[in-house]
């Protein structure tokens, strides 16, 4: 039976962990500039403005801060979040940009804890990996997370969901290597860390009826094999996790401190029922149930770069076979929290019920424990290929090296070239982006793709005139100009008729707005267009009487 | 065994075949450059009243961006069907083909560089005599809102305030219209709507009154065999069907024409009314637009009169 294994990692692997790590937030650090902000982005920056007024409120208040009126004015700002992630965005403002100027971009400063989160989970993944998988193994896990290009596109983002992927993978690791043990410390460490979980999104509440598959499909299988268990039947493990949890997400999140049942019950009927948006899919939009049960599955094989579905389909193999071979018992708890991870994640996506508008972002939990299995499949792979080379000089190193480079060099280049473009990005298996088009597969959403527009809104746009947004939220508008990346003498404006120049980001649903443009413009041009692999994303209009006057104007 | 292990390398394989189609996929399809390219041999393909289309469907904005406005009048661009349309311009990329237009006979192909042009013959064409949409002005057309035998009429202006509600809202009103009371909406003028795949439908705003009709006289209109028409509301804001049917009636020298019920859920929807005993003729054209519950009715029609 598994027992708590930190002791096993020598300074190599922390300094690879490390490496990987920061390597990975240098990677994402550098592509900010290009990258527009996401609606969702604008709106927790909007949040993490109240929280920085809370922080200057404590500071010159004190205890005052902690009552209900300081708690409820502070807080309450996109609420069904809860608070975690917000506190950090804007922790990091408030310091790195603020007061010590670290950050020369607002942006970036917001950007940076979601970063951090995304760069844990690389690490984490390879000590999980290292720990089960050896080094190359566990390298590879986790650079295919990495060069996921979905996962490096939300990674980059002031956001939520590669935080809780983070979290989902830092709380079960954790779970596991504490399943038979009784060290307080691990115990404590996991209970806090389920609390941050629960603090970071809503996923975080399946993970209990995850535990729960776990357990019983390790006790099925401790009772199938005759192994005698190590500690009780529910590990204290699980028990950290249900108790210290809750209490830890009510001490960190103060929004819960006052009316805290009606406040509970309020984050999750939010999110129980939450609205229905629109989403592309196979060329048709779906608004309301029923939602498209193959949507996750096939969305799923036309983002994640194949060879990694390929490694994980062969990990998965392996994984199962041992389940019934039992040949490797000290596999059994980690690999079937990676399974679980995997089920559970996606479980949500078998009801017709569940919404799909945010598209892969949610299941992106699902993704470190794909990738731990697709590490498994790599050393499968080197395992069978080895024998092939056996007269080779090195034939260990070459094995590992060769196919290690066959594996990663496809999902870095894919990742690489997916930016800025992240949501629009599709993988040869359908015909990439302009494959994913015809196939009407969703180009793009969350009104982002304006950061890939602005040197031309830039340029066109006449002195102290309004831009139409479309679906870039005004809080991410103000953004770019808060960075100097929108000129700062133009306002973002959802009144079509008020602006200059018009952005529209195109979905199905949203054509209307593209009409709307070409009344009150009368021109049915764009001027300027963000193009990904010839697919249009966004494109800007320009009023035909702003173009000649310009035009005019440099005569 | 060997050759067991021979296909294990089938997974390494995978990435390098894989890499190889990325570079592929993602240069495969013409860029901004490429498309303004074209420009000059598509100008003199394109014909007054033959729509250009392109393919495949996604890439026509890259087209409007490199062709301009000329190429893509609003009355092709949102036209309410293909009846009427002679002949289509189709502008493909590579090998791609309008799935819409594929059982139109070729009358001619022409390759440039990476784009095919081709020009397609419309098998079931209609020459229409008069479309509605194309008359919403003074002098063509009277508006007024008829309510227990008091007629009130909708005054024409050419500079209201042009306004567009977003995603969420109205669509765009026009500053041309018939401005009737009652408030914004009340008018009658042309705009665009969507359709229930999305697509733009140019159509003739006319709100019913929450008492009365709506009605609208057009003049001297050159008569031929029906009346071809659709009718709807922007598909994405009334999709879910809840609100009131909207009646449409046409009438011509004090003979009915036809009705056409149109609720919300079916979209941009055609109906057609024989005008074959007036064919030949030139008579107003009379249509009456009312609602049992008027409120949000926000309908839209077109209609041609065909040969």
């Amino acid at each position: 039976m598994t027992e708590a294994r930190f002791e096993r990692y020598d300074r190599r692997d922390w300094s690879v962990a490390l490496a990987l790590a920061l390597a990975y937030l240098a990677l994402l650090l550098a592509g900010t500039k290009t990258l527009g902000y996401m609606r969702d982005e604008g709106f927790y920056v909007f949040a993490a403005r109240a929280l920085e007024a809370w922080f200057d409120r404590v500071q010159a208040t004190g205890l005052e801060a902690f009552e209900r009126a300081s708690i409820d004015r502070y807080f309450e700002p996109i609420h069904e979040h809860p608070a975690l992630m917000k506190l950090l965005f804007a922790a990091s403002h408030r310091y790195l940009h603020d007061r010590w100027g670290i950050f020369a971009e607002s942006g970036d400063a917001y950007r940076l804890p979601g970063m951090l989160l995304g760069s844990l989970a690389v690490s984490v993944i390879y000590l999980w990996g290292r720990q089960s998988l050896g080094r190359a193994g566990g390298a590879v896990a986790a650079l295919s997370f990495a060069f996921m290009p979905r996962v490096f596109f939300h990674a980059h983002l002031a956001g939520l969901d590669v935080a809780v992927a983070s979290m989902w993978l830092v709380t079960s690791f954790l779970y596991v290597q504490a399943f038979a043990s009784r060290r307080v410390p691990l115990l404590v460490g996991l209970g806090v860390a389920y609390g941050l979980f629960l603090n970071t999104k809503h996923n975080a509440w399946l993970f209990p009826f995850a535990l729960g598959l776990h357990l019983a499909v390790v006790r099925l299988v401790d009772w199938r094999r005759k192994t005698r268990r190590a500690g009780p039947f529910v590990p204290w493990a699980f028990v950290a996790v249900v108790v210290l949890g809750p209490l830890v997400l009510f001490l960190s999140w103060p929004w819960l401190w006052f009316d805290t049942t009606e406040r509970v019950l309020g984050w999750f009927r939010f999110h129980l029922g939450h609205d229905y948006y629109n989403m592309e899919f196979l060329g048709r939009t779906y608004w309301k149930p029923p939602m498209p049960r193959l949507y996750a599955w096939v969305m799923t094989l036309g983002t994640v770069p194949l060879v990694t579905l390929a490694l994980a389909g062969a990990g998965l193999f392996d994984t199962l076979r041992e389940l019934v071979r039992g040949k490797e018992p000290e596999r059994l708890v980690g690999d079937t929290s990676w399974l679980v991870g995997i089920a559970v994640s996606y479980a949500p996506w078998w009801s017709t019920d569940t919404p799909i508008f945010g598209g892969t972002k949610h299941w992106l939990t699902a993704y470190p424990f794909l990738c731990l299995l697709a590490g498994r499949g790599f050393v499968l792979v080197t395992r069978r290929v080895r024998p092939l080379l056996s007269e080779w000089k090195h034939a260990d190193a070459v094995t590992l090296a060769g196919v290690a480079l066959a594996v990663l060099v496809g999902p870095c280049v894919m990742a690489l070239h997916a930016h800025p473009f992240g949501l629009s990005f599709y993988t040869p298996l359908v015909g990439g982006v302009p494959g994913a088009a015809s196939l009407g597969l969703n180009r793009t959403f969350w009104g982002y793709t304006t950061g890939s527009l602005v040197a031309d809104i830039n340029e066109r746009a006449p002195p102290h005139s309004a831009v139409y947004v479309h679906d870039t939220a005004l809080q991410s508008w103000e953004l770019l100009r808060a960075d100097g990346r929108v000129r700062a003498d133009l306002s973002g404006t959802l009144a079509l008729h008020a602006a200059k120049l018009a952005l529209y980001h195109h979905e199905p649903h949203m054509r209307r707005v593209e009409f709307e443009t070409w009344v009150v413009f009368g021109t049915r041009s764009p001027v300027a267009m963000a193009v990904y692999d010839g697919v249009p994303v966004a494109w800007l209009y320009e009023r035909p009487e702003v173009a000649a006057a310009r035009e005019g104007g440099e005569e | 065994m060997q050759r067991l292990a021979l296909l294990w390398l089938l997974v390494p394989a995978v990435g390098l075949v894989e890499l190889g189609a990325q570079f592929w996929v993602s240069t495969r399809a013409p860029g901004v450059s490429q498309w303004r390219g074209l420009a000059k041999s598509v100008a003199p393909l394109k014909r007054p009243g033959e729509p250009v289309v392109v393919a495949p469907e996604w890439a026509e904005p890259l087209a409007r961006l490199a062709f301009g406005d000329d190429a893509f009048p609003l009355a092709e661009l949102a036209r309410a069907d293909d009846r009427s349309v002679p002949r289509v311009l189709e502008v493909a990329e590579g090998g791609a083909r309008a799935d819409r237009y594929r059982p139109w006979p070729v009358l001619s192909e022409e390759r440039h560089g990476g784009f095919t042009l081709r020009v397609l013959r419309n098998p079931e064409y209609r020459a229409a005599r008069y479309r509605f949409v194309e008359h919403v002005k003074p002098g063509e057309l009277t508006v007024a809102v008829v309510a227990g035998g008091v007629e009130r009429p909708c005054e024409y202006t050419d500079h209201a305030r042009v306004t567009a509600g977003g995603l969420h809202g109205p669509v765009a009103f026009p500053s041309e219209r018939f401005q009737c009371a009652g408030g914004d909406a009340m008018f009658v003028g042309a705009t665009v709507i969507d359709d229930q795949d999305y697509a733009p439908r140019r159509c003739i705003w006319a709100h019913p009154p929450q008492n009365g009709v709506l009605r609208l006289r057009f003049s001297a209109v050159p008569l031929g065999a029906a009346l071809h028409g659709f009718a709807g509301l922007s598909y994405f804001i009334y999709r879910d069907g809840v609100g009131t049917p909207v009646r449409l009636e046409a009438a011509s020298s004090g003979r009915q024409l036809g009705a056409s019920v149109h609720r919300d859920e079916a979209g941009w929807s055609g109906f057609d009314f024989s005008t074959t005993a007036l064919a030949g003729q030139t008579a107003d054209v009379e249509f009456s637009v009312s609602s049992a519950d008027a409120t949000r009715r926000d309908f839209c029609f077109s209609v041609e009169a065909l040969e």
